[in-house]
């Protein structure tokens, strides 16, 4: 049977409102934990959300770009953690999914049916790896690895020190993935916000890693999935990626709509909400949160079809993409400390949502994803100059 | 007369240069102490007792200091740059023991708290409490927030709402709720354990309490402004004038220590670039925006206050156009604060996020310290509209 994009994003749309409840509820137990709370993983696996960007051929989902914003802008709008814990662990396990041999994913993804086999880990060349017999020996420390202590795998990228770099080439790279009881969980993550995604840093000491659950390099041509898998790798991670922005920004709308009927500022006679400095910037936030919303809508259906014929074609779409990523959070953020600051007193208490919110999006806005060099390298792409692969 | 002003003025400033300087290891110190503790620390109570920093704000006449707006505003703004909470603290103390000195009655009381020794007053004069006539003097029972600092001080403000012998609001002639602000001892109230908060954990600011507490007559502290009963001109001003000054200088001391900070950490080598923070020309526009912004905001604060000071000596009231100037300077400042923070924490990167990071801690301090009702958006609108008021 052939579903219309439409029909999947209103059933799945569904399908995120029947867990809301839950993720909201698991909040605090998701801080207080700093990683999902056993309630949470539990939601999002009922749901399937963590195979949302895999090829269909192991079980996945592989959604169409504008499906996966909904589901992680929904899935946010009811808990930043566990929003941006599915975006990883759904890309990291298309990563896997689409890329390692047929020998290694039948393996890995012989028992998705009941247990989706969750991927996280770090894409910085932050370990060294060398060449053994059958595979390869790894050792290193990363960071960012949100989702660990639930995931199954976990990818590292390394440098190869035996290989010499070519003449005008990065250096040589492998990224492998070991099965979790193979690496070392630091408790390392104590941070300002997104607490509950468990984003410690890990250890590979002297793991090996056989050659099927390897790849010389990272930017790999998938060998499954659909188009937006094929996309270049930075602009694949988008689609979901601004997702958490819209949902933070929905939430935020959400919240100061409610609290600020509720509250009457020190001194003042009138609630929030009578306010008309404050009317004016809840619409304008509102506003805002549309055009994200419809901007998003066009954009990925843009560059599910736009054509790549070279590498600077890839590359001049990825920094695009990350270009409107680090827009959507500076919208977010924008919409964040509206609400925060006409909330008050109340807001800086850490239970309250609307500073837990500009704790989670300041927070997410220092990924080197969306950092400014996002918009450095869309400026020079305009102005001509030429832009080299890279971050 | 006036050369000789401006010389005592400077004779002043740079004694309290010499004296936040000879603290400002100690303070620095035992911050991360008091962020841990969630009040501050008791070597920086000492070290600010040592330096008089508590009786900068108060009338001679009860053992104050009573130094110009200038003069506070820069021993307040250089102890937050040494240690935020230290900062916060002392103008906190310094400003309600200032107040309380200047509009306590003679009497029990009075005696009490200025007889012996300086005192270290803390509270709010916002009427979250009743105060019930009983035998000659009153029944308290209130709940009251932001007690900066209480757990180290021997009095607090408590606002209420004067009832009648049948527990009546009690209402003055143009029929509007009667309050005032009774002076308690801390000995007499229960402190909550409430203040678990983003930023300023350092303050102690928790909640506190009074149930059936009774007090004599000589308690009742006149409220706000009007007919200081000590002091100097200084005093006689609106009390959210007197005491915006510190919430402001709290701010640049803020913005000046991110700064500081920024520059300490801006050879840090990011991964994605493969260069220094310091050598990329974006971060180097940024931080030199952030650098004169905050510049400015001093110069700008330290000129309102002289001119009001000047004003006062002149024997010229602030009267409610000037109290507006006045407030909305505070909330420009405040907004300027935020921004250069916003802009030193996000050029770090993710590093920033940790806990044992230090621009952690000064974002999260500026996010709390940028909600204070003092210098929230609506002292604007106040501003805009004796702006655009007819002559």
């Amino acid at each position: 049977m052939t579903t219309t994009l439409s029909d999947q994003r209103a059933e799945w749309r569904e399908r995120i409102a029947a867990i809301g409840d839950t993720l909201r509820g698991e909040s605090e137990a998701n801080e207080e934990l700093r990683q999902l709370s056993p309630a949470t993983e539990a939601a999002l696996r009922s749901v399937d959300a963590f195979s949302l960007c895999s090829p269909v051929e192991l079980g996945g989902v592989d959604a169409h770009p504008v499906l996966q914003m909904q589901v992680a802008s929904d899935i946010t709008s009811h808990d930043s953690s566990a929003g941006w814990c599915t975006l990883i662990g759904a890309h990291e396990s298309a990563w896997v999914a689409s890329r390692l041999p047929g020998s290694a994913v039948e393996r890995i993804f012989a028992d998705a049916d009941s247990r989706w086999p969750v991927t996280c880990g770090s894409i910085a060349p932050e370990g060294t790896a060398e060449q053994v017999e059958g595979g390869w020996m790894v050792n290193g420390r990363w960071g960012w690895a949100s989702g660990i202590h639930h995931s199954d795998y976990v990818l590292a990228q390394c440098r190869i020190p035996a290989q010499e770099p070519e003449p005008g080439k990065p250096p040589p790279l492998v990224t492998v993935a070991a099965p979790k009881s193979d690496v070392v969980v630091e408790d390392t993550w104590h941070t300002l916000g997104m607490r509950g995604t468990g984003s410690t840093h890990y250890r590979y000491d002297n793991v090996f890693v056989p050659d099927e659950m390897c790849l010389l390099g990272f930017e790999r041509p998938p060998l499954r999935g659909g188009e937006w898998l094929r996309r270049p790798t930075i602009t694949f991670l988008t689609a979901a990626g601004y997702g958490f922005p819209l949902g933070v920004a929905k939430r935020a709308i959400e919240e100061i709509t409610g609290q600020a009927t509720a509250h009457t500022r020190t001194g003042q006679r009138a609630s929030i909400s009578e306010q008309q400095h404050f009317q004016g910037d809840l619409g304008r936030c509102v506003a805002q949160l549309e055009i994200m919303e419809g901007f998003g809508h066009h954009f990925f259906e843009e560059q599910l079809t736009a054509p790549v014929r070279s590498v600077e074609d890839a590359v001049r779409m990825d920094d695009r993409a990350r270009a409107v990523l680090r827009w959507a959070h500076q919208a977010a953020e924008d919409i964040v400390r509206t609400a925060h600051e006409h909330a008050g007193g109340p807001a800086v208490y850490s239970e309250n949502v609307l500073g837990r919110l500009l704790r989670d999006i300041q927070t997410v806005s220092q990924h080197v994803i969306q950092t400014q060099s996002a918009y450095i390298r869309r400026g020079q792409h305009q102005l001509g100059i030429p832009v080299r692969p890279g971050l | 007369m006036v050369i000789e002003m401006d010389s005592q003025l400077k004779r002043e400033l740079a004694d309290w240069r010499e004296r936040v300087e000879s603290v400002a290891p100690t303070l620095r110190a035992h911050g991360p102490e008091s962020v841990e503790l969630r009040t501050l620390a008791p070597a920086s109570v000492a070290a600010l007792e040592e330096i008089e920093a508590f009786k900068l704000s108060g009338p001679r006449e009860v053992g104050g200091l009573d130094a110009h707006p200038t003069t506070q505003l820069e021993a307040f703004v250089d102890l937050a740059r040494a240690d935020v909470s230290a900062g916060w603290c002392t103008m906190v103390q310094s400003m309600v023991a200032g107040l309380a000195g200047a509009h306590l009655r003679e009497g029990e009381a009075f005696d009490r708290a200025f007889g012996s020794s300086y005192p270290k007053f803390s509270g709010t004069t916002n009427p979250e409490g009743t105060a019930q006539p009983f035998e000659g003097g009153y029944r308290l029972n209130g709940r009251w927030s932001y007690a900066s600092g209480i757990r180290h001080c021997e009095w607090v403000l408590g606002g209420v709402r004067l009832l009648d012998e049948d527990g009546q609001q009690r209402m003055d002639e143009q029929g509007a709720p009667l309050w005032t602000a009774m002076t308690i001892p801390t000995d007499g109230i229960e402190i909550e354990d409430s203040w678990h908060v983003t930023g300023l954990q350092g303050t102690g600011s928790p909640h506190y309490r009074a149930n059936n507490l009774v007090l004599s007559e000589s308690h009742q502290m006149p409220f706000g402004g009007a007919d200081p009963r000590r002091g100097s001109a200084w005093f006689d001003i609106p009390m959210t004038t007197f005491l915006v000054v510190g919430v402001a200088a709290s701010c640049i001391g803020i913005a000046e220590r991110a700064l500081d900070v920024f520059r300490e950490h801006s050879t840090r080598v990011r991964f994605s670039t493969g260069r220094a923070v310091s050598m990329r020309s974006a971060i180097r526009n940024d931080y030199s925006v952030a650098a004169h912004s905050v510049e400015a905001a001093r110069v700008y604060a330290g000129h309102v206050l002289a001119g009001a000071w000047e004003q006062r000596q002149r024997g010229e009231p602030i009267n409610q156009a000037d109290e507006s100037r006045i407030r909305a300077m505070g909330s420009w400042v405040g907004d300027v604060c935020l921004d250069a923070v916003r802009s030193c924490y996000r050029g770090l990167g993710a590093a920033a996020n940790f806990s044992d990071h230090p621009m952690d801690q000064i974002n999260r301090d500026m996010l709390a310290a940028s909600n204070h009702v003092f210098i929230s958006q609506i002292n604007y609108e106040l501003d805009g509209a004796r702006r655009l008021a007819p002559d």
